[in-house]
């Protein structure tokens, strides 16, 4: 994370074109940028080219941020918009069960346990890929980068009420789907 | 209305899935993908300049629509914070609809039995539709007495509401900030939404699009001629 004074004067510095100030802000949130791509599309290569995109574009029209809303939540929407470009043009995406992520950010378990959790993984991640975009967008925002109800509903440009209602849509399809894994859950709780 | 999942099995489960949803490091090769489609293109040619001229005269064009748009600071009409607030309705209570429907056929007979109000709403959509329109249906307002018909549809997952008026049926302060042929545009403040007035054919429209970016691709509700779609989405506004 760029702290916030610093990430202002970047951000200034990227207006004017500045490219090695592009190159810090770049450095600064591209795992967030990749990881919401990764997670809505499920493939790495589409990952890649979303998160290109969003930084090309986001490049491009630098100048029209004007310290109005938070930098993170405007980027957050051009990283959803870019979501939805690429789902618009891909008219099928490789479903997420077929993609390995393979950089966790934390990874210092033995390898049987390692095989179950990216087993569970790829569990997870298949039935998060069978939502709709909007609801899967609600998860990815809410679990992969913690956003609140109210920063979501400004990312998505509703109401809170809205936020809410995808994400118990979300929770109760998620639910039926991963309703096989409950009591793995439960008994590793125990 | 979905009821929320309850006890344990709901902890669980948000639990797991910021466990095996969490961020993950982007590839180191992505800077020099970024970095490459900065690079300007040199290639020129004289198809090329010929396309640069061509462009120029869109963003003229395009700057003339803006200067027309905002060039009229009034405060929006009744008709318009109408629309606002049947937007925000929408967006908390998608239910409330007098009629449910994705089909375009179906909103234009249901406003035509039961008004004198038409929609152009496009009958036929692109396949696949680069804009992912949705429409999830319509409903009356009463406005100054009268029958105002507001329709609910989705751009992507982003909702937008439309709003029309017979202009005969407004008072006339109402239709001064809409009596010229060019459209209007606001922004919400408080949010990221745009609104949108105008009037033409005797009606009197009034658009909230929660759109983050291109708020204007509202309009390809109706407007889905690649041309004219394409005009609509190169129009910027400030805000």
């Amino acid at each position: 994370m760029v702290a916030a004074e610093s990430e202002r004067e970047v951000v200034e510095a990227c207006r004017r074109g500045d490219r090695d100030a592009f190159r810090a802000l770049f450095v600064a949130h591209k795992d967030r940028v990749y990881s919401i791509a990764l997670r809505f599309s499920g493939d790495e290569a589409t990952a890649m080219d979303i998160t290109q995109d969003t930084f090309v574009k986001l490049f491009a029209c630098m100048a029209e941020f004007r310290g109005e809303a938070k930098f993170e939540s405007w980027l957050y929407r051009l990283v959803v918009n870019c979501c939805l470009d690429h789902r618009r043009k891909a008219r099928r995406l490789v479903p997420l069960a077929e993609s390995e992520i393979r950089r966790p950010f934390l990874s210092a378990e033995n390898p049987a346990a390692q095989a179950e959790r990216s087993e569970t993984s790829r569990r997870v991640q298949a039935a998060v890929a069978r939502l709709s975009p909007d609801l899967r967008l609600a998860i990815v925002l809410r679990y992969t980068e913690g956003l609140s109800y109210e920063e979501m509903a400004e990312v998505f440009g509703v109401s809170k009420g809205t936020v809410a209602s995808r994400l118990s849509r979300a929770h109760k399809n998620l639910a039926r789907r991963l309703s096989h894994l409950a009591k793995d859950w439960e008994m590793k709780d125990a | 209305m979905h009821e929320p999942l309850t006890g344990e099995w709901r902890s669980r489960l948000e639990q797991n899935l910021a466990a095996h949803l969490g961020m993950v490091r982007a590839p180191d090769s992505l800077w020099e993908r970024v970095e490459a489609a900065l690079e300007p293109r040199e290639t020129t040619s004289v198809r090329g300049s010929a396309w640069r001229l061509a462009a120029c005269l869109a963003v003229a064009a395009a700057a003339a629509a803006i200067w027309f748009a905002h060039r009229r600071p009034e405060s929006p009409s009744t008709l318009e914070a109408a629309a606002m607030r049947v937007h925000q309705e929408f967006l908390g209570h998608p239910e409330r609809l007098d009629l449910r429907t994705q089909s375009a056929a179906e909103l234009r007979n249901w406003l035509g039995e039961n008004s004198s109000l038409t929609a152009a709403v496009a009958l036929a959509r692109p396949q696949p539709d680069p804009d992912a329109l949705e429409l999830v249906g319509a409903r009356w307002i009463s406005f100054q007495g009268q029958r105002v018909a507001a329709i609910a549809y989705r751009v992507g997952v982003f909702p937008a509401t439309l709003l029309i008026a017979r202009a005969r049926d407004l008072e006339p302060r109402q239709r001064e900030s809409l009596t010229r042929k060019h459209i209007v545009v606001r922004n919400v403040e408080g949010t990221a939404w745009k609104l949108f007035s105008w009037e033409t054919h005797g009606q009197v429209y009034a658009l909230v699009s929660s759109l983050p970016d291109q708020s204007q691709r509202a309009c390809v509700l109706c407007h889905v001629e690649p041309e004219r779609r394409q005009m609509i989405l190169r129009m910027k506004f400030s805000g």
